[in-house]
């Protein structure tokens, strides 16, 4: 088992100080707690910051995490897996970062699904959007992609003991509309 | 001459990320308000779209679905989908209307909206606030 500062290590995770950051099992219960309380943090560290914008955020942190909950309730469900969760603050920019295991025989598909909304264009994404949402298909990535002021990184790392690693790096720009 | 059976109204009170409803079938004034972010949506809304299901059953006259929706994660748009596709037999006697309110420049809701109108083919009408 690696301790946090070997995984951190890994991933050369950064420190801020307006900052959220976990890393630990992410279920559902969790999840519910943790973004209770990034809504009020969010709140209160971008005061002023028009509202359309701390929605933007918002969402994607949301989708983020609750992705990572369903993803290790669907596919780790003897034990869930421990997973990061980071989310910080700058004065025109939010930074979120996610890293989640994810498995092997997971890892190709995962990869061309997420490949194939970062090749898409707007009305593509905006397709994906209407089929996935009357379909009930997977929708929280699309819905990131799509935002104008996102900018969405990912890899598939695979560590020392052979885990595959999700990370997923967003940036959300709002510092055009700070009040 | 024939009465309409009217169910009991339901209420749920607002809370940390699921909304404020108040389906009332006496008025058919059905309210859904706030923000709506549940790790299981389904659980929510699954009362909601079985209450839906046996409200339409009674043929009420007039429908108003009103969506005052400040924040819809994923999960509670497709719940959102299927709730309205338990609405939809009303449009059969024109009898219903979706009053999708959202806030000024906010595209995502906007577009939610849009897209669940155009999909199911259910009169809309849209107020920004």
């Amino acid at each position: 088992m690696q301790t946090i500062a070997e995984k951190k290590a890994l991933f050369k995770l950064p420190y801020h100080k307006n900052q959220i950051e976990y890393w630990g099992p992410v279920n559902s219960n969790f999840c519910d707690s943790l973004l209770s309380m990034s809504h009020d943090f969010l709140k209160k560290f971008l005061f002023g910051v028009h509202v359309r914008h701390l929605k933007e955020i918002f969402s994607v942190f949301v989708e983020l995490v609750q992705n990572i909950a369903e993803y290790n309730q669907i596919k780790f469900a003897d034990a869930t897996p421990q997973s990061y969760v980071n989310l910080v603050i700058n004065d025109t920019s939010v930074f979120i970062t996610t890293k989640n295991e994810i498995k092997e025989k997971d890892v190709a598909s995962i990869k061309n699904y997420i490949e194939s909304l970062t090749n898409s264009t707007k009305e593509e994404l905006k397709e994906k959007h209407r089929d996935a949402l009357i379909e009930g298909k997977s929708l929280g990535l699309i819905i990131i992609v799509k935002m104008n002021n996102a900018d969405f990184n990912y890899e598939i790392i695979t560590d020392e003991q052979n885990a595959n690693w999700l990370s997923i790096e967003t940036t959300i720009n709002y510092g055009s509309a700070q009040i | 001459m024939k009465q309409r059976l009217i169910m009991e109204a339901l209420k749920f009170e607002p809370y940390l990320q699921t909304p404020e409803i108040d389906f009332n079938p006496e008025s058919g004034k059905m309210i859904i308000r706030g923000k709506s972010y549940p790790g299981d949506a389904i659980d929510f809304y699954l009362p909601l779209i079985n209450w839906v299901k046996e409200y339409v059953k009674t043929k009420p006259p007039k429908t108003e679905l009103i969506c005052e929706i400040e924040y819809l994660n994923s999960a509670s748009q497709k719940q959102l989908v299927e709730l309205f596709v338990a609405f939809k037999p009303l449009t059969e006697k024109n009898s219903l209307l979706v009053i999708w309110k959202y806030e000024e420049g906010d595209d995502d809701i906007l577009t939610v909206g849009e897209l669940i109108e155009h999909e199911l083919k259910l009169p809309f009408k849209y107020e920004e606030i």
